[in-house]
């Protein structure tokens, strides 16, 4: 079955379904690949945000009402009910905090489970809850993950999310 | 959970457990391209239209019923060395090879394009799929229906407008909202748009056919999310587990098992109550190969058991005649000294010293000690069994005859056999006397006994108190020693720097210095070793007299080891007896307060959790790869209605929706209009009980009186695309709405789209 070692080898699975030597006549023979053409949605919407900040100097003023990508994000929840807390191991209601590893946990054999935690694992359950965020410092830091639910990935994506949500929701 | 029905535990067997199995790897079947009418080659009228969502690429012309093509916007660009090419493979074709697979990626982030090099390899496949395109590069000479995400950022149409436009020559081009496409396929006019995509949520109200995309809100959480927050769920649940669980394979859990629970709050706190879960508890059994263990015939095993008996047998009485001789010598050596004592009275002084002096005793007082203390060590001894006590208890004492004669009436026979005789008396002796002592030490224990009993019924409650510190005690006794053993299994904590120096310390040739020693109480600093017993030793620093001396050794012993095993068995036992007595004399003290009943499976809420409702056999290799699915079927989807959950600053889709009917739409009579049909779309609605819990959190949030319904779409992830066509083959192929020809891009800009009714806006 092995080919001479002269010849390439060659994937049969692969060669079938291979497009790369496939005709394309829907293409433009002209057409060049523009240079650079991958660009993150981070550094999408931060190149956005300051075209929008350059072109409200300039002639074009964006109405207030300009709808973009990152000011449709929801807000935070206003509603008390939704603070609500639950087990990180179980997901019942948890009545409990433990100071040690700052877990949330439902009675006191699941504390004791999370005492019994190998390292790294309550690391794992903060982080599924987005409560594991580390800030540089330290008073801001507990605040903020107390204050907020610890999130992170809504906060952070938006540039002045924040102004706009809340002068839309007025 | 101490529940009273305990009783009826045992009563009825539960049923044998349902067992679901894990699907195997995703297979996908490319729909077959026979039926298709191939009319659109005649006519450039006709669309082509591409849902182009960031988990699913659904392509097809308009007046197809459904997408000639669907596949995962899954592009892989490999190297391979042997062959010297680059292989292009785009779709479900990326995971026909584990080296395309290993390269595929998806040109999305998030909901929008960021990959524009794999997007037009993406239409390229789709392109080929579909048969376009005329010899020469003419272009793909239909005009195109595309999807993209809600207020897509203008880059991001710029380049795809580029790649329609001057790469595939598209003579017109329009852009829509894919939500929107699926309400207005299902004949929606106004309304209330809920869709939840791949990986991010929107909400679009529609009034009189036009979505109001400046009023729109996202969700940044969507099927991906909830399928890897659930893989993260079972990964912690079962850290152990042996096999891995792919992510597809907790999408497809994910899909199969999970709902939307209509009350959460309520529903969850319940979830794992006995009688609830046994209904709810879903089984996922992963496959696994069992390894036969060889068995061996009850013959085979018995006859090793036999040998093992014997084996032990004979070693016992090893021992035990060993332990008879040394108990032997050592009452011989009593004796002796006991006849050096008794010669003080009759010895002149002056000899008597000189007759300790021989001995190797300073003075009467060391004499007298060690007496004692051989007294101590042989009483010890006696307690101990020496051996074929049975058949000197029940046979009559066997005469010895030939001792009485003097040595110089026997021949060297009979003086052989005399010097026998005289030996096997001793063992007689010795037995007897051991007998009497374990005599004693019962009639000790009996009286110890009857004083506990005296003092019990003198104060119960006294001796109830002691009882429990007992018990505490030996409770606390059991915890230190798991603590302690999981500790070790930690390289960083404190047990296990202790057990390195105590390792370090056995193991250096100085000894250590003499401050140390004294320091501490029990420092397991000795360079005299633990055969070391010699008693005039210099550097001896009595290693050894305490008991505890020798729990360094163990300390540094790690895993299993009989010797623990062994001291956790004691602790057990005499947990258990003193938990009976409490049975027994304590009327506060039932058997649900007891260790054992509390550490029962039964009353564990994790073994509810992990295991279900049923006992979980650790042996059983079935059992081991199986994973339960209980509070995570409401617990995934939930994030839906509360972000807070996983970790995601957001309000739920209600409280959006609430936003949105009551403070953005500020018209009264569109407000009633819309709520009169709340539209649930993407694959996420499918699970089950969506739209109920929908209906029921709106109703608590709008005017008391306002009507409210709530709708599906027919199905959740293809109306889309036939909306896309629809609205291509009705408004746009006749009227020209929001068609972007190639000449009016080039002249408007780079970003430019015409405004349409389920579209962006510009």
């Amino acid at each position: 079955m092995a080919p001479p070692a002269a010849t390439p080898q060659t994937n049969t699975v692969l060669d079938e379904l291979d497009i790369t030597p496939h005709p394309r006549p829907f293409k433009n023979p002209s057409w060049k690949t523009p240079h650079r053409r991958t660009k993150t949605l981070k550094q999408i919407l931060s190149d956005a945000t300051r075209t929008a900040a350059a072109g409200e100097g300039g002639t074009a003023p964006a109405g207030p009402m300009q709808t973009t990508y990152a000011n449709i994000e929801s807000a935070p929840s206003l509603h008390p009910a939704h603070s609500k807390k639950w087990c990180d191991v179980t997901g019942l209601p948890a009545k409990y905090t433990d100071p040690k590893t700052k877990l949330r946990y439902a009675d006191k054999e699941v504390y004791a489970a999370i005492r019994m935690l190998p390292p790294g694992s309550a690391e794992r359950y903060l982080e599924l809850r987005g409560a594991n965020v580390v800030l540089k410092g330290v008073d801001v830091g507990v605040e903020f993950a107390g204050a907020t639910n610890g999130g992170v990935v809504g906060t952070w994506g938006g540039v002045g999310n924040a102004v706009v949500g809340s002068g839309r929701g007025g | 959970m101490p529940s009273p029905s305990t009783s009826p535990r045992e009563s009825t067997p539960l049923p044998p457990p349902k067992l679901y199995d894990i699907r195997e790897a995703p297979t996908y079947t490319t729909s077959s391209e026979t039926t298709w009418n191939d009319t659109y080659k005649n006519s450039s009228e006709i669309a082509i239209v591409i849902d182009n969502g960031s988990s699913q690429t659904r392509a097809g012309f308009s007046h197809d019923p459904l997408p000639r093509l669907t596949c995962p916007p899954m592009v892989s660009k490999y190297r391979d060395r042997k062959a010297q090419k680059t292989y292009t493979v785009v779709g479900n074709d990326v995971f026909a090879d584990p080296n395309s697979r290993g390269q595929a990626k998806n040109p999305f982030d998030s909901n929008v394009v960021s990959n524009f090099d794999q997007m037009e390899t993406l239409l390229d496949y789709c392109f080929i799929n579909l048969g376009v395109g005329e010899e020469g590069g003419g272009g793909v000479g239909h005009p195109v229906v595309m999807t993209e995400a809600v207020c897509v950022p203008g880059y991001n149409r710029k380049m795809m407008s580029e790649l329609l436009f001057e790469c595939y020559n598209a003579p017109s081009v329009i852009f829509g909202i894919d939500s929107l496409f699926s309400y207005d396929y299902n004949n929606g006019k106004t309304g209330l748009v809920l869709s939840t995509g791949h990986t991010a949520t929107h909400l679009i109200p529609v009034v009189d056919g036009k979505g109001l995309v400046n009023l729109s809100t996202r969700l940044n959480w969507g099927g991906s999310q909830s399928a890897d927050y659930m893989l993260k769920l079972i990964q912690l649940k079962y850290p152990g587990f042996p096999a891995k669980i792919q992510s597809w394979q907790a999408e497809a859990l994910m899909k199969d098992h999970c709902y939307v629970s209509s009350d959460y709050k309520e529903e969850v706190a319940n979830y794992l109550k006995p009688e609830i879960l046994l209904e709810k508890d879903r089984i996922i059994q992963f496959p696994f190969t069992e390894t036969v263990k060889v068995e061996k015939s009850q013959e085979e095993l018995d006859r090793i058991a036999e040998r093992r008996k014997e084996s032990g047998r004979k070693l016992q009485e090893q021992a035990a005649k060993a332990r008879l001789e040394k108990l032997i010598k050592k009452e011989q050596e009593l004796a002796f000294l006991k006849t050096l004592q008794a010669r003080q009275e009759t010895d002149s002084k002056r000899d008597f010293k000189r007759l300790l002096e021989q001995n190797d005793f300073r003075d009467e007082a060391a004499l007298e000690k060690s007496v004692r203390e051989l007294d101590k060590t042989i009483r010890r001894a006696r307690k101990q069994d020496v051996g074929a006590e049975e058949d000197a208890a029940n046979s009559a004492p066997p005469s010895f005859p030939l001792l009485d004669i003097p040595d110089e009436e026997l021949s060297d026979d009979s003086k052989k056999m005399k010097r026998h005789q005289k030996l096997m008396k001793s063992n007689h002796e010795a037995r007897l006397r051991a007998k009497a002592e374990k005599e004693a030490e019962r009639q000790r224990q009996e009286d110890l006994e009857r004083e506990d009993a005296a003092k019990r019924e003198a104060d119960l409650p006294a001796w109830l108190s002691t009882r429990h510190a007992a018990r505490t005690a030996v409770l606390t006794k059991i915890k230190d020693r798991t603590r302690l053993r999981n500790e070790l299994l930690d390289r960083k904590s404190l047990a296990s720097q202790m057990r390195m120096k105590s390792i370090a310390n056995l193991a250096s040739d100085s000894p250590p210095s003499k401050k140390r020693r004294r320091g501490g109480g029990g420092a397991p600093g000795t360079s005299s070793g633990p055969g070391g017993g010699g008693g005039g030793a210099i550097d001896d620093d009595n290693f050894g007299a305490n008991d505890d001396d020798w729990s360094v050794y163990r300390n540094i012993t790690l895993g299993t080891n009989s010797d623990e095993d062994e001291e956790d068995n004691e602790l057990a036992k005499e947990l258990k007896a003193i938990e009976d007595q409490l049975l027994l004399h304590d009327p506060h003290f039932d058997r649900n307060d007891t260790h054992e009943a509390k550490s029962d499976w039964r009353a564990s809420l994790l073994h509810a959790f992990t295991r279900g409702v049923r006992e979980h056999d650790v042996d059983d290799q079935a059992q081991g790869c199986q994973i339960h699915l209980n509070v995570e079927r409401i617990r995934v989807p939930e994030v839906f209605f509360q972000p807070g959950m996983a970790g995601l600053d957001q309000a739920g889709v209600v409280e959006i929706a609430g936003d949105i009917l009551l403070q953005r739409v500020a018209d009264e009579r569109a407000r009633e209009s819309v709520l009169r049909d709340v539209f649930l779309t993407g694959g996420a609605v499918a699970f089950e009980g969506f739209d109920e819990r929908v209906q029921r959190e709106v109703r608590g949030i709008i005017p008391a009186g306002s009507e409210l319904r709530v709708r599906r779409a027919g199905n959740v992830v293809l109306d889309a695309w036939r909306g896309a066509a629809k609205f291509a083959q009705g408004e746009g192929a006749g009227k020209g709405g929001g068609w972007v020809t190639k000449g009016m891009w080039e002249e408007a800009g780079r970003e430019y789209i015409l405004e349409h009714r389920l579209g962006n806006a510009f």
